[in-house]
């Protein structure tokens, strides 16, 4: 009985009908001792197919697909200077425009005093940035948030400088600012 | 993809990546260059392979389109014309051990068409369904039942032919 299952299933292997569970009965037939001498002959098929299953690569390095690997932190590294040359930019971007503005009339000292809040907001933040990003050569992800801040700090300065730009430009804003310090400086000594 | 996970997911089919170059090559050196080339392919695709679903079946895809570029690239072969010998070569008056059982198997799978000999690899010896086989090849499940059908009897008769051969030799003696 069991070799009359057998046969049918060897019919419908070799029309490609079998599923895996089949062909799973017919290798376990084949490679047992109980196979039929009708069917003798297809017992040396079945154990091929089972030592081919058994062959390993040879000489293949599990190392080898590593080898070349890319220096990561040199792009990360090379993103983090293109942070930096944008916030450079962006500060002379602001200096230039502040340089070309015509004088208007002089600003408050507190309205001085905010314009240096932030520019040292800004100088500070982008120093951290630069800082850090030459640090964190060595670590990769650290460079990527830092630079984040740091932009995101030149991005908020930016801002506030627009702001300013109305009144005017900081550089001879300081300068007056310092003057009149000075100044007041001077009267409060003739006072005394 | 780390390069822990890419050695859990795909270094681990390093074997049965081999076994496909080997059986369409029909060359240890040829198909050893193939999976390394294919591994490194894959490292360099690792961003890709997270969205994959079966890396096997992928990684076996590389290997086998690798295989059929080298294949279109070569001269024709001459190893084929060696087995033959060999099998020639066997004192045809004496009954086939198993031993040449199994080496007469081996020579006529060797024997069979590239498509043939790739259906045989997945099916018959890596025990993949046709879904996957028919990822890997490109083929319909249709044109996989058929030409595997006909790879299966195509070995079948040759190993029948021998077996006659030898069967009327000793006969005949």
């Amino acid at each position: 009985m069991k070799t009359d299952n057998i046969k049918t299933l060897l019919e419908k292997y070799f029309e490609g009908d079998t599923s895996r569970e089949d062909e799973k009965i017919l290798k376990q037939y084949f490679l047992s001792n109980d196979v039929d001498e009708s069917l003798k002959e297809y017992k040396a098929l079945f154990q091929v197919f089972t030592q081919e299953s058994k062959i390993q690569s040879e000489g293949i390095s599990d190392e080898l697909p590593f080898a070349n690997n890319i220096n990561k932190s040199f792009a990360i590294r090379r993103n983090a200077s293109w942070a930096i040359a944008a916030s450079i930019l962006i500060l002379m971007g602001s200096w230039f425009l502040l340089e070309t503005q015509e004088e208007q009339e002089m600003p408050s000292k507190q309205e001085l005093l905010l314009a240096q809040k932030y520019l040292n907001i800004g100088l500070k933040s982008f120093n951290v940035g630069f800082n850090k990003s030459n640090d964190l050569m060595k670590k990769t992800e650290m460079i990527k948030t830092h630079t984040a801040e740091a932009l995101n700090a030149g991005i908020i300065y930016q801002a506030k400088t627009q702001e300013i730009l109305k009144l005017n430009y900081i550089d001879k804003s300081l300068e007056k600012f310092q003057k009149i310090s000075s100044l007041k400086e001077s009267r409060i000594k003739v006072m005394m | 993809m780390q390069e822990n996970q890419f050695k859990k997911v795909v270094l681990i089919h390093k074997d049965i990546m081999y076994r496909l170059a080997l059986r369409m090559l029909r060359n240890k050196e040829d198909a050893k260059d193939i999976v390394q080339d294919s591994l490194l392919k894959l490292w360099n695709k690792r961003k890709v392979l997270e969205n994959i679903r079966s890396h096997k079946s992928f990684a076996l895809t590389i290997v086998r389109n690798a295989s059929i570029d080298l294949i279109r690239k070569r001269k024709p072969e001459t190893d084929h014309q060696d087995n033959i010998e060999r099998m020639d070569k066997q004192n045809p008056e004496k009954q086939l051990d198993v031993s040449d059982q199994l080496q007469n198997v081996r020579i006529i799978i060797k024997q069979l068409n590239e498509q043939q000999r790739e259906l045989i690899q997945l099916r018959d010896i890596e025990d993949l369904d046709y879904d996957e086989i028919s990822e890997i090849t490109g083929l319909t499940i249709n044109t996989i039942r058929v030409n595997i059908s006909r790879a299966r009897k195509e070995i079948r008769s040759k190993m029948m032919d021998k077996m006659n051969f030898h069967r009327s030799l000793n006969n005949a003696i």
